[in-house]
């Protein structure tokens, strides 16, 4: 097993034709991913990498019948775009984009939520199932088939947990990008839910980084609900407060959201902290006890 | 024209298209594959 996506899935891409929608879709058609199609509007009725182009996820979906969904285009078009996947009865989508106005995030949660649809990120690498699908940016050829699932805020430090457990031959489940922005599509609870179902997965890694509260509701749910181990790593340790570092979420306001404070809630409820980024992959040897 | 030495870890897309970019570049790089190593490395540049 695995989470989310698989050698089932099949995946159109939207703005397929554009620049990154055409490089990460030839990486991840090379992985294996089986795209089925892509959407650029005004492109309908051509061909683009082998694959058949529409004006609209509807089209797409009437013809394609696909099951997941990828997002590559601008930041000012992603909520009509995402908006449009959920309504064509996408129920997984994937958004990449970073710079969706806070504002505008609001208005796609509440709809995604209300449809019923799983969207990952956006401002986020994606998803992976190594060997089966790739869903992203991420560089598949760190990825190694395994036991362990990863939940992260930032994309290369989720590379930087893939490389370390693939290297120690742990290797992954699944890897899930949920992005660095204040309103992500998915949480770490909505992925501690699966990872804890699923049957493939023996422990979890959850990357976090300062600003918002996401790892101590995490941590409180872990303590009521996981019983596999979960290994996590804090990013920011040294952070200056007041100063956004890299992600919009990622911001120490009015004294909350520390690491120190993540990593005081993380261990109080049981989670294994990492204190080091290099140490990812030996803490979960160690917690596995191999 | 960069004069201070820059440490260089390279990994994952197209990382040794990189490493040959920059192996063939006129600048003084150090690369190297070890992320903590790398760090070291700077610090001892820097003293």
């Amino acid at each position: 097993m695995s989470i989310l996506v698989n050698k089932d899935t099949r995946l159109i891409v939207q703005g397929f034709t554009g620049s990154q929608g055409t490089l990460h879709s030839e990486q991840s058609i090379d992985y294996g991913t089986n795209i089925v199609g892509g959407v650029t509007p005004g492109k309908g009725g051509t061909e683009h990498l082998g694959k058949p182009v529409f004006n609209s996820v509807q089209e797409a979906v009437d013809k394609l019948d696909p099951n997941a969904s990828i997002i590559f285009v601008p930041a000012k078009f992603c909520k009509e775009s995402i908006i449009e996947s959920a309504e064509a009865g996408v129920k997984l989508i994937v958004c990449i984009t970073e710079g969706i106005p806070t504002l505008d995030m609001l208005e796609v949660k509440k709809r995604i939520d209300d449809l019923g649809v799983r969207l990952i990120g956006p401002n986020c690498p994606g998803v992976i199932t190594p060997g089966e699908a790739k869903l992203g940016i991420m560089p598949g050829n760190i990825h190694k088939p395994g036991s362990i699932g990863i939940i992260s805020r930032s994309g290369t430090l989720t590379y930087e947990a893939v490389k370390q457990t693939t290297d120690l031959g742990f290797g992954q489940s699944s890897c899930v990008g949920i992005g660095g922005d204040p309103i992500p599509g998915s949480s770490f609870i909505d992925m501690l839910k699966l990872f804890e179902d699923d049957d493939q997965t023996e422990a979890i890694v959850l990357v976090g980084e300062i600003g918002g509260t996401a790892e101590e509701a995490a941590a409180e749910y872990i303590k009521n609900n996981v019983t596999k181990p979960v290994i996590s790593y804090i990013a920011g340790q040294t952070a200056p407060a007041g100063k956004r570092m890299g992600h919009a979420g990622a911001i120490i306001a009015g004294g909350k959201g520390t690491a120190k404070d993540k990593i005081k809630k993380l261990e109080e409820c049981g989670v294994h902290i990492a204190d080091n980024l290099v140490s990812i992959g030996s803490k979960v040897a160690e917690v596995l006890d191999r | 024209m960069v004069e201070i030495p820059v440490v260089v870890r390279l990994e994952g897309n197209s990382a040794d298209k990189g490493s040959k970019i920059l192996s063939k570049a006129d600048i003084k790089i150090e690369s190297i594959n070890d992320l903590a190593n790398a760090a070291k490395k700077a610090v001892d540049f820097a003293k």
